[in-house]
């Protein structure tokens, strides 16, 4: 496996921004009562997009270790203790960046921004149920539980998924669609 | 008259309650009247962009006081968004705050978070495209991201200028620019403050900017005053200057190298037009 | 006045650099150590393997002159957590009569049964030994020695054709450019407060305050990209041409005290895999 030295800079940059989001509070967007939603995926996403699927597992893996050592340094959050167990932590993320650049790919010859948008769906929810799965799986919490967590969560977190993701990547790839200008 | 901006015993730390608490600003007084082009010279770390952050609303006094167009920043009543409005503030290396995909939009966006109507927004980010150079109806439809560094520093300085503010800081505005760049961006400072008698205060590491722009200076040292005077007096005077780290501009420090080597030419020239006059007289005066 | 301080928050990593056994460790006998035990942690089911786990990583931590309200301080943000998923599993995994479970207690939906005690009993034990471990290793390994640790380690995968050496790199860029993504978010941040931005505080849509963030988040990513963008050039043009062949600059020496530290948790690792047995 080979990786070029733009993907290493770029895989880089990306897990840095992964980390950073987590380590302040930008990374949480508060939703309700409380409850936030969480964007420190979309990095994975977007190496996925941008570099494929080995920059989007790079990025997931470094993702998931600093979940694990902030779970334990510095706990924040109700699931950290849990994060702690990296089969909880690292492994689901490991999959989001396969998960999103098969999507991405695979949508891309019919439209790039239905691509883009399906993708990052994709990613998220590659994140959000697996970890769910794997909290169960190790009897963290009840399923019944990660349920209702699942079910009110994941559509806010693909919502911002998608907007942020599409904003990113169309400016980045200079992609323009819809209106072709300035809305003045 | 009362100055525009006013600052008394202001002091400041990063990092408060926390173990890497850092001093910043210690007893800080100065005040700026309206339409004066004030500068702000000081070493790096030195508390510059700290003081000028205060200056637009954006820190809230810990110690001391500090009035904008009389307003009491630590008075927990007043619209600090509005002082916002009235104090634009330009940061160092402005281009990195460019988000819109098209230019127009990224220059509405000051307009648009003050909530003025639509036509009203067009106007401001025309004038505001023509006032940096950048003509209105070729640019507001360019993506932001396709334009050259020194096209996108010209459109983050626009977006400034839409809000139309009676007020300008700038953080080292010509950091970065090749020449032909920084003498664009000084004479649109010059226009600026000639026909819309801007307030501005600059803060840079570029003498020679200061020298053609500014009337006082306050000089920073560790978060405190450590010089304050006119321009012309501050600049005179190169070895308190240069015991902070600091330098004169070019030209200064030519004429007083000349005056070193025995030349007897007066002192005093802080830009290329003063400097050739003192030549000039000099040489008259010998023939 | 919103708080703009984003700096403050980023002492990630509660390095304390002390004098101590511990600390003079080579940082690969100390990653791996600390990786055995997790995995080890991980599908241990005794709960005297634990305790025992514990009171080494608490003789460890004595060795290391790591005051213990220091390494304790996590526990006193996590208790709450901790206790919620505690009570929960005690209450919600009441595991079937038929494998031996006796019922101990009932209301509702909620059973406390001999085996939940367990499954409680066993993972508070285990949240709170991973706890000390990884806060023991982050207290006595700086960010550089992870760094320099971590790619040696990964360096007889990069024989085996994994990109080690790249992901080695991959960790040391981000680590690096973390706090550098600190001061330009302060950065961005303010200058688009002072522009009239609010960042979505308050009484919005979900929506709009997602879409209220991208001033922020955007030109964050794409400062970003087009930093490492110069940087691969950088890399490039100062002859960077994938891992074969590079030399390293800092050489890592183990010395008996690591290989004691390894074999000390191999030695614990197997008691905790093995002991239900």
């Amino acid at each position: 496996m080979k990786m070029s030295t733009r993907q290493i800079a770029i895989a880089g940059v990306l897990s840095a921004i992964s980390i950073f989001l987590g380590v302040t509070r930008l990374g949480f967007i508060p939703f309700f009562a409380g409850a936030s939603i969480t964007i420190m995926h979309i990095p994975v996403i977007l190496g996925a997009i941008l570099e494929g699927p080995l920059v989007g597992t790079i990025i997931g893996a470094i993702f998931g270790i600093f979940s694990l050592v902030q779970a334990a340094i510095a706990p924040t959050g109700v699931v950290d203790p849990a994060f702690q167990d990296p089969l909880v932590s690292v492994l689901p993320r490991l999959f989001i960046g396969v998960v999103t650049w098969a999507v991405y790919r695979a949508v891309r010859p019919v439209n790039e921004l239905l691509a883009l948008a399906l993708a990052a769906a994709a990613g998220t929810l590659t994140n959000t149920v697996l970890v769910l799965g794997m909290l169960a799986l190790r009897q963290y919490y009840a399923p019944a539980i990660l349920w209702t967590v699942g079910i009110t969560n994941a559509p806010f977190e693909v919502a911002a998924a998608i907007i942020i993701s599409i904003a990113v990547i169309t400016a980045w790839k200079r992609i323009e669609f819809g209106r072709k200008g300035a809305d003045l | 008259m009362v100055p525009f901006f006013q600052v008394q015993n202001l002091s400041h730390a990063y990092g408060r309650n926390t173990p890497f608490e850092t001093r910043s600003l210690s007893a800080v007084s100065l005040q700026v009247e309206r339409e004066e082009i004030v500068g702000l010279i000081g070493p790096t770390g030195s508390g510059k962009s700290t003081l000028l952050q205060h200056l637009c609303g954006l820190l809230r006094p810990q110690g001391g006081r500090v009035w904008v167009a009389g307003s009491d920043l630590a008075d927990p009543e007043i619209d600090v968004r509005s002082i916002r409005q009235r104090v634009g503030m330009v940061f160092q290396l402005p281009e990195d705050q460019l988000f819109a995909r098209y230019v127009g939009d990224d220059v509405a966006f000051g307009p648009r978070n003050q909530g003025l109507e639509r036509s009203a927004i067009r106007e401001r980010v025309r004038s505001a495209l023509d006032a940096v150079g950048l003509p209105f109806a070729a640019f507001k439809d360019r993506l932001t991201l396709t334009l050259s560094g020194g096209e996108r520093r010209k459109v983050a300085i626009a977006g400034v200028l839409a809000m139309s503010p009676e007020a300008l800081l700038l953080d080292e505005p010509t950091a970065g620019l090749d020449p032909a760049g920084r003498r664009e961006l000084l004479d649109l400072l010059k226009r600026c403050h000639a026909e819309q008698g801007m307030t501005m205060i600059v803060s840079s590491h570029n003498m020679d900017d200061l020298a053609e722009l500014t009337s006082r200076i306050y000089v920073l040292h560790n978060g405190r005053i450590a010089l304050e005077g006119a321009t012309r007096d501050i600049f005179a005077h190169a070895q308190p200057l240069r015991e902070l780290g600091l330098e004169v501009p070019a030209v200064t420090q030519i004429i007083d190298t000349l005056c070193a080597a025995g030349i007897p030419l007066e002192r005093g020239a802080l830009t290329l037009e003063e400097a050739g006059e003192a030549i000039l007289r000099l040489w008259e005066g010998t023939v | 006045m919103e708080d703009f301080e984003v700096m403050r928050n980023l002492t990630f990593g509660q390095y304390l650099p002390v004098e101590s056994p511990i600390h003079r460790l080579d940082p690969r006998s100390k990653l791996l150590s600390t990786g055995f035990l997790l995995v080890a942690l991980i599908v241990s089911r005794e709960l005297a393997a634990l305790l025992l786990a514990f009171f080494i990583l608490l003789g460890l931590a004595a060795l290391a002159r790591v005051p213990v309200g220091y390494l304790l301080k996590p526990l006193h943000a996590a208790w709450p957590f901790i206790l919620l998923i505690v009570l929960l599993q005690l209450a919600t995994f009441p595991g079937l009569p038929e494998a031996g479970c006796d019922t101990l207690w009932q209301w509702w939906i909620l059973h406390i049964t001999t085996c939940s005690v367990r499954i409680a009993a066993l993972t508070l034990g285990r949240i709170i030994v991973l706890l000390l471990l990884i806060n023991l290793l982050a207290l006595s390994t700086s960010l550089n020695e992870v760094i320099h640790g971590t790619e040696h380690l990964l360096r007889p995968l990069g024989r085996i054709g994994l990109p080690a050496n790249e992901l080695a790199l991959v960790l040391a860029i981000a680590l690096r450019f973390v706090p550098l993504l600190g001061r330009e978010t302060e950065r961005i941040m303010k200058a688009q407060a002072a522009r009239g931005a609010d960042f979505g505080r308050g009484r919005w849509g979900f929506v709009q305050r997602v879409k209220r963030l991208l001033p922020l988040l955007i030109p964050l990513f794409i400062t970003s990209l087009e930093r490492a963008e110069d940087l691969a050039v950088a890399m490039e043009s100062r002859c960077y041409g994938g891992s074969k062949g590079r030399s390293h600059w800092v050489q890592l020496q183990a010395n008996s005290a690591d290989y004691c530290a390894l074999f000390l948790a191999v030695i614990v690792s197997a008691i905790l895999v093995i002991s239900p047995w």
